[in-house]
């Protein structure tokens, strides 16, 4: 896991959003390297969410580039931008399910839409992914009847059905309790050690943070950008800058 | 991404190597085993055919460097026909990270060998059945329920008047009535020109051509407009009440407010009820003004009746009860529009889906209920002879 591959997977390059008048975020660069786990953070406000969705594609920047696997994510269009959205999967806050289809169809949904797998297969499928977040025997359960924290194992388990090189979460213990976190938490890690998936998170959950991060990436609402960027360590023993220790030490701001 | 090869007859070989020593079977997967390359996997494994006599087979995965779920399923495969043929099954040649991502993803697979067994048809028949009673009867008992809080709740406010939220009254009421002005009068209008053509076409033989302004006159305020503008409030705002409150249901909101110790009743339901059985007599009026004014244009242009003319053979077949029935059956129908819309709307559970299936019931029962009460009421009329 320590080698280092020299093109990185997620590239970002002086992406800037701005909501009409409002700047959320300018000229931030970083890269992100493949079987790294970065966790994205920083208090209310900041556009960590919005960094997520401009990633993602969900949101254009205003300017600059997101760059996978070293191709222009932001410009590709088409055929193009399918293939490259094959390679990342997203669990959303609230699980992102489809309501009216049952877990299993709505896992096999991408299965079927983007592979050859005969049902039988599908099916196996489903059995895999579901069991893989703790959830076999719920396939016929529609999302309304399953719990918060469930929705986003489930989530989760769809997001991984195309077996994606990133994995993004946006908040994904907000909303849950300690031991379903946790557990999460240990979901993130075994998948990213077993199967090698880069993984952005999204959180500011302080022991989610310490449990699974590998690199870190603060924002701030103020400087308008990146405050720190660098292994979790470098990022916490930065305690000079007051935000930072703030953050970590969980010190209000006067 | 891997274009799909070419698919041919002896695809076997071209997806892995299949080796036979004896009753030993070696299968060897060519690299990469990944979903992009599952159809050439499936036709490769429907060609091949194992042994009779085979013990065990061994899968040597060390040429496999690229892989993802698919090598999970690959082996799930190879182990079913392993059991088929009481063959055993070895895997040859996982380095540890592969093992690590198997032993992950193949627990499950493993644990839910058997499952539990569907009931039979009988057996399921039978208890849908019996869910489909409870359902009904959880239905009704609702239903009740619904109505004497509704009641209970209009009989409070002759105590107390501010008993029930005003607050929000007069913009239900805009929204069910002035906001459905237009569609109703339209309507209404086109339903008078309809029916004065229907008549005049038969009256026209008989030489009564002067009677048109009886038929429009009676069938629009007696029937048609009280029944057409039920129907346009049961889409209007039947659907929209189920939708709100289905809506604040799935948000929390309902219980929100029964937590304040605030009766969604008197809150939600009692004043959207009140609105729309107070604008639709209102509606009906327009309606029947426009229906009028509909078989006044057929008249004057089939039949050269002139406007004087059909007025004042209307004054004379127009009796007040005619409207008044009308309009005083049309207030009912807007309760029961209201009413079912709100219940319609209080009964969504689960998601976003159940919010349009029962904005859907809300509409389809407001509007068969309306038609019911409505010939109900004409019975009514008949036998009293209003």
């Amino acid at each position: 896991m320590n080698s280092i591959p020299s093109l990185p997977i997620i590239e970002a390059r002086n992406l800037t959003v701005r909501f009409g008048e409002r700047t959320i975020f300018e000229n931030v660069s970083f890269t992100i390297h493949r079987g790294d786990i970065l966790v994205i953070l920083g208090g209310s406000g900041c556009g960590k969410s919005t960094l997520l969705r401009t990633l993602t594609g969900l949101n254009q920047p205003t300017e600059g580039q997101v760059l996978i696997d070293g191709e222009d994510f932001t410009a590709a269009v088409g055929a193009e931008r399918t293939r490259l959205l094959r390679k990342f999967g997203i669990l959303f806050q609230s699980g992102g399910l489809f309501a009216s289809m049952s877990l299993a169809e709505n896992i096999a949904l991408p299965l079927q839409t983007y592979t050859n797998l005969s049902e039988n297969d599908i099916e196996t499928m489903i059995t895999l992914k579901l069991g893989s977040v703790g959830l076999d025997g719920f396939q016929e359960f529609l999302p309304s009847e399953i719990s918060g924290g469930m929705k986003k194992r489930a989530g989760l388990a769809r997001a991984m059905a195309l077996d994606p090189e990133i994995l993004f979460f946006d908040e994904p213990s907000a909303g849950l309790d300690p031991i379903s976190s946790v557990s999460l938490d240990n979901l993130i890690l075994n998948l990213n050690s077993a199967l090698g998936t880069t993984m952005i998170v999204v959180t500011h959950e302080l022991d989610s943070i310490n449990k699974i991060a590998k690199r870190a990436l603060m924002l701030d609402r103020d400087a308008q950008g990146i405050i720190a960027f660098g292994t979790l360590d470098e990022v916490k023993n930065n305690i000079s800058n007051p935000r930072i220790n703030h953050f970590f030490n969980r010190i209000a701001e006067e | 991404m891997k274009r799909s090869k070419k698919h041919t007859k002896d695809s076997a070989s071209s997806q892995f190597t299949f080796q036979t020593e004896g009753d030993i079977v070696i299968i060897t997967p060519q690299n990469p085993v990944v979903l992009g390359s599952a159809l050439e996997f499936t036709n490769a494994f429907s060609a091949l055919e194992l042994p009779k006599n085979c013990t065990s087979i061994i899968l040597d995965l060390s040429a496999v460097e690229q892989y993802d779920s698919y090598l999970v399923i690959l082996i799930s495969r190879l182990r079913k026909h392993a059991t088929q043929f009481s063959a055993s099954l070895e895997i040859r040649g996982l380095n540890p990270q592969m093992k690590q991502f198997v032993t992950l993803l193949e627990n499950p697979l493993l644990r839910t060998k058997n499952r539990a067994e569907l009931p039979s048809f009988l057996k399921s028949y039978i208890a849908n059945v019996g869910n489909v009673t409870v359902d009904l009867i959880n239905d009704f008992r609702f239903f009740l329920e619904f109505l004497g809080e509704v009641f209970s709740n209009i009989f409070r406010l002759i105590w107390n008047p501010r008993s029930i939220r005003w607050n929000d009254f007069p913009f239900y009421f805009l929204r069910a009535g002035v906001n459905a002005l237009p569609i109703v009068v339209v309507v209404g209008f086109l339903m008078g020109l309809i029916i004065g053509y229907q008549g005049a076409v038969q009256l026209h033989q008989f030489g009564a051509d002067i009677f048109l302004a009886d038929l429009v006159g009676i069938s629009v305020t007696r029937e048609l407009a009280p029944l057409m503008t039920a129907i346009i409030v049961a889409g209007r705002s039947g659907s929209a009440f189920a939708a709100e409150i289905g809506t604040m249901k799935v948000s929390e909101e309902l219980d929100a407010l029964s937590s304040m110790g605030i009766n969604i009743y008197s809150f939600l339901i009692t004043p959207r009820i009140l609105a729309v059985c107070l604008a639709i007599p209102f509606l009906v009026v327009f309606s029947d003004i426009a229906g009028i004014i509909g078989g006044l244009i057929t008249g004057m242009t089939t039949l050269d009746l002139t406007m004087t003319g059909y007025f004042t053979q209307m004054q004379q077949a127009l009796t007040y009860s005619h409207i008044f029935s009308g309009l005083f059956k049309s207030f009912f129908l807007g309760f029961i529009i209201a009413a079912v819309g709100c219940l319609r709307g209080l009964q969504v559970h689960g998601g976003a889906e159940s919010v349009g299936r029962f904005t859907t019931a809300a509409v389809v029962t407001g509007i068969l209920l309306t038609i019911i009460v409505d010939a109900i009421f004409t019975l009514l009329y008949q036998t009293l002879g209003i």
